[in-house]
């Protein structure tokens, strides 16, 4: 059966193995495909394995040894599921491999954003610690007794308030359907109590753009705003402008609008803000455990009984 | 009669972010800002002055001679090496400390450095900013770790360590602690090792011990050797915990993954110090205890020792 991954760097530079997914066909391995060659990689291909790739209409048409398509990551809007589904192709995803990873992150966002240890690193090694035995640009903050509003309790979200209740952060928040065991607010609320406000929920229709001008202009002067979830959550004009004002007193993003981030950004000149390059989900062992996901549904998919699919 | 309270070095304790009202209700209040050591300045700046509030600006038997007024010495720090407790003794000058108002603060520093050890969120910031952010594939070239199942080890066993211990906890971590008083067992969690036990086990070690003759430079050479390959170190407490120049051999030679460091043998650092110029390392300023809210605690307990003082109860007495 012959297995072709199309962007298999997105996931592993090489510090990860392929064997657990290799052994089990024909395996072939690119690093990176261009859209004008995904159609000729696949080839005669039963199962195609992506990351970031598009698997649209036109590349089903064109390639109809496709059985099986494995998405090496959660979110799968990179494949047309409908019209795979027409088509007879299944479709499977790595529903949760990131919680650990996601909510360790969030902490370290909020973290730097208390303490600037990248900043001050920058400029101690610059030369700038000489003439006093210490110096500070921003003051520490500490986080015991603030109050963190979580939008979003799915896994990583529910994992996160964990995490700053161990910190001695107060946790309030607001989702879908209430979540059991923590303070569960309305999101006005939320806006209007939180001195730290973190991102959990997919983005929807009624989450997009869900950090606004109106919102912001409910929050706590100087709240602080993380978001590992979706770029779309946050209108970064409106969350520039409020960063610049000192309205929000700091902001960490792993995920932008456009990604890779574009030159013209308006968060990349913003104060008070910290940019990370989509990595949040990215640890060793959060990449490992998709690999690991992933061979369990060839496997699964093998034998005739397919798992983690999604339409 | 109000008494004439001095602070000497009053600058990093409140920059002006805080007010000194809790030691100016005690008295008639003067304050200095930078930190000097000339002796005659020193004297200057005391005058008159009944009460002498320092952070780091030494009070030598010279001093005491010159200022005769002197009854009382704060030290608005936990640390009291700058005051000459035996010359106080002798004049019958009272001097007090303020034993621990930081655990949060450096705590949640210590945490702070070690997950910038494992997700390197300011060094990557920094290269997004960089416009380093271009190609399809994230920033694989410093790779991070989840700390759930890694083991931390936590060397000194204060309020300080035990707290970190907490957090690390909750991440998800084992904890193993080192103590001089405590070699076995267990508490909410934390399994109490050997000191040898504990180098040889942990992923990453956590430095919260005094600085006394047991624990200068306890991390050495020898003691680096019984690490495991590739462990992290981290130092809240005080830089000659560390032997400097064997560390950063154990970086470039990589037997240790990396090291942050809040704190130097030699503050502010020598330029030759190759831990500055180290890719290994991240070195912050000496500021895990400038949390507002310490800072503010620093001050209040300050002004309640001075208040006891004057009722002649014993608050925080050294002397």
């Amino acid at each position: 059966m012959k297995i072709t991954v199309l962007d298999g760097k997105a996931l592993n530079p090489g510090d990860l193995k392929w064997d657990e997914i290799s052994r089990e066909g024909d395996f072939t391995l690119f690093d990176y495909t261009a859209k004008d060659e995904v159609i000729d990689r696949i080839g005669e291909s039963e199962i195609v394995i992506t990351n970031k790739t598009v698997i649209d209409k036109e590349v089903m048409d064109a390639c109809p040894s496709i059985r099986y398509i494995c998405v090496l990551a959660t979110g799968y809007n990179t494949v047309d599921t409908a019209y795979a589904e027409k088509k007879g192709i299944l479709v499977s995803n790595v529903p949760s491999y990131a919680k650990d990873s996601v909510s360790q992150y969030t902490m370290a966002l909020l973290l730097e954003l208390c303490h600037h240890i990248g900043h001050h690193d920058r400029e101690v090694k610059k030369g700038r610690w000489k003439d006093t035995w210490c110096f500070w640009d921003y003051p520490l903050l500490e986080l015991k007794g603030k109050t963190m509003g979580i939008i979003g309790m799915g896994a990583i979200g529910e994992r996160t308030a964990e995490l700053a209740s161990a910190f001695g952060m107060e946790v309030i928040c607001y989702s879908r359907t209430v979540k059991e065991g923590w303070r569960n607010v309305s999101l006005p609320s939320l806006f209007a109590l939180s001195d730290v406000i973190s991102l959990h929920c997919p983005l929807t229709q009624e989450t997009k753009g869900i950090i606004r001008k109106e919102n912001i202009e409910k929050m706590k002067d100087g709240v602080f705003i993380i978001n590992t979830g979706r770029g779309g959550l946050v209108v970064e004009e409106d969350l520039k402008e409020a960063l610049e004002s000192g309205k929000v007193g700091g902001a960490a993003v792993d995920v932008v609008s456009t990604e890779p981030i574009k030159e013209d950004n308006p968060l990349l000149s913003a104060p008070n803000c910290i940019i990370t390059p989509h990595m949040a989900w990215g640890s060793r062992e959060a990449r490992e455990r998709i690999i690991s996901i992933t061979a369990e549904n060839i496997r699964a998919y093998m034998g005739g009984a397919p798992i983690n699919l999604v339409k | 009669m109000a008494h004439r309270i001095v602070i000497l070095d009053g600058k990093e304790t409140n920059p002006g972010d805080l007010l000194w009202l809790p030691i100016e209700k005690e008295g008639e209040l003067k304050v200095f800002d930078d930190l000097i050591d000339d002796e005659e300045k020193i004297a200057e700046r005391i005058g008159e002055s009944e009460i002498v509030i320092t952070v780091d600006v030494p009070i030598t038997a010279a001093v005491m001679d010159r200022c005769r007024n002197i009854k009382y010495i704060g030290a608005m720090a936990t640390g009291y090496n700058h005051i000459s407790l035996a010359e106080a003794e002798r004049r019958g000058i009272a001097v007090t400390n303020v034993p621990s108002y930081s655990t949060s603060s450096v705590s949640q520093r210590a945490i702070a450095l070690l997950m910038e050890l494992s997700d390197r969120v300011g060094t990557l910031s920094g290269k997004v900013k960089n416009g380093e952010w271009t190609g399809p594939f994230p920033h694989w070239e410093i790779p991070s770790f989840t700390l759930e199942g890694k083991t931390l080890g936590i060397l000194g066993y204060g309020k300080i360590g035990r707290r970190t211990g907490e957090i690390a906890l909750a991440l998800g971590m084992k904890v193993i602690a080192y103590s001089r008083t405590r070699q076995e067992g267990q508490e909410e969690g934390i399994e109490f090792v050997s000191l040898s036990s504990l180098l040889s086990n942990s992923d990453c070690i956590s430095l919260h011990a005094p600085l006394n003759e047991d624990s200068f430079h306890i991390i050495r050479k020898e003691t680096i050797e019984m690490m495991k390959d590739g462990a992290y170190i981290i130092n809240t407490s005080r830089g000659a915990l560390i032997d400097e120049k064997d560390l950063n051999e154990a970086l470039e030679s990589r037997k240790l993954g990396g090291a942050a460091l809040d704190v130097l043998e030699t503050e502010p650092p020598e330029k030759d110090n190759p831990l500055l110029s180290s890719p290994y390392t991240i070195v912050t300023p000496h500021t895990a205890w400038t949390g507002k809210e310490a800072r503010r605690v620093l001050i209040e307990e300050t002004g309640k020792n001075i208040k006891a003082w004057k009722k002649g109860e014993c608050r925080n007495r050294l002397v």
